[in-house]
């Protein structure tokens, strides 16, 4: 049943549960602008992606034995969660950018609304041809 | 596009009213757009070159489309609206072979049920 | 991981905003308090944060790192400022101690406007937060549509 379902599905599916990820994180930082020595947390994505689907650097999939199938639909999802590196601290140890952290907001969201639409295409278009375009 | 010029749109009843006006307009139509797919003289050879052509296009407009979705959602592209574009174009690409092999199934069986 | 965290974050800061909110307004509206229950003037107030690892009960034992890094915030205690109270001299105030003067309570208003804009932004950020995190909710319930 699976074979239908390629890997670009199985990349949306990452990309939605590391944006997820990435918006708790997000809500964490902007709670938490005002908490002395609360350093700002990020994900960093590429790695987290790559790491999640098993693919090389130039996203094609690696495989140790050349008859080796792809890899299934999706891994479970363990991104690196750091310290932003670039935040700055102010008087109270807190290291929150709030015009940048709202930033972030608005592409999270962005990014993820796209993958969702992107996955409805794709879905879509399985439908598509499975109902034979409603031919009878 | 010659007969869709402005003045001679002007005339559109003569045009219209006139069966030989209309087949003009459509073989018109048919050879300005026609370049892309070959006509066969062979009815069942054309089909097959058709279909394998339109397979292949619609093949390659999926791959890029992937190609476009990973590039996306890894973060190496921020281009939100190309690569919607071109899932869009496999899309509709799939859908017009689609209906393509709809319309020539159904010719296919209109021409099993003449009685020889 | 779920969408129901993020918004239990931004729930925990919209309410550490607003004992923030409180406590300024409480400083503000006091600012010329000469008499307390305690005795002496009003003393200026300021709620602490803490940042609190979300968690649905205490004592559930926490999944992955992931569980540890997203946290809310909390006010844990209103501290009291310990600066002593501005001497005013007006030695017809009921309270003017021997010398003539008054004690008012240390509160300089315009740092407290200045502490309402930022709580005021961390408000209003907070419910951005959370409204994406809504509308974000949403948006998946339409991938099969």
């Amino acid at each position: 049943m699976s074979k239908i379902f390629d890997p670009t599905i199985g990349a949306l599916n990452t990309s939605l549960n590391l944006r997820l990820m990435n918006q708790n994180i997000i809500s964490s930082n902007i709670a938490n602008a005002d908490t002395p020595g609360y350093k700002s947390q990020a994900i960093e994505f590429e790695t987290a992606f790559r790491n999640a689907l098993g693919v090389g650097d130039d996203l094609t999939v690696k495989t140790t034995n050349e008859r080796h199938l792809l890899p299934k639909d999706t891994d479970p999802v363990h991104p690196e969660i750091f310290d932003d590196p670039n935040g700055i601290e102010s008087l109270d140890g807190n290291t929150v950018n709030r015009s940048e952290e709202m930033a972030k907001l608005s592409e999270n969201q962005l990014m993820y609304d796209a993958s969702v639409e992107l996955m409805r295409k794709k879905l879509g278009m399985l439908k598509y041809g499975i109902s034979e375009g409603g031919h009878n | 596009m010659n007969d869709l010029r402005i003045e001679n749109l002007s005339r559109p009843i003569e045009m219209i009213d006139s069966d030989h006006g209309v087949n003009r307009l459509i073989e018109n139509q048919i050879n300005q757009t026609g370049d892309d797919i070959e006509f066969n003289k062979s009815e069942t050879k054309g089909f097959a070159e058709l279909l394998g052509e339109t397979i292949g296009k619609v093949n390659q407009d999926q791959v890029a489309a992937d190609n476009a979705i990973k590039e996306l959602v890894a973060g190496r592209t921020k281009n939100v609206h190309e690569t919607m574009l071109t899932i869009e174009k496999a899309d509709l690409s799939l859908k017009l072979m689609m209906q393509v092999r709809n319309k020539i199934i159904d010719a296919y069986r209109e021409v099993m049920k003449m009685q020889v | 991981m779920d969408f129901f965290s993020s918004m239990r974050v931004s729930a925990s800061g919209l309410d550490a905003q607003m004992k923030r909110m409180n406590t300024i307004s409480s400083n503000i509206a006091n600012a010329e308090t000469t008499r307390t229950e305690e005795g002496g003037p009003y003393k200026r107030k300021d709620p602490i944060f803490a940042a609190q690892a979300d968690r649905e009960s205490f004592g559930e034992i926490l999944k992955n790192e992931m569980d540890e890094k997203v946290q809310g915030v909390q006010v844990t205690e209103i501290q009291e400022d310990t600066r002593p109270p501005r001497m005013v001299y007006q030695p017809n105030h009921p309270d003017a101690d021997s010398n003539g003067y008054v004690a008012m309570p240390n509160i300089n208003t315009v740092e407290e406007m200045a502490n309402m804009i930022s709580a005021q932004r961390s408000y209003e950020a907070n419910v951005t937060a959370m409204g994406t995190t809504k509308a974000m909710a949403q948006k998946a319930l339409e991938i099969g549509r």
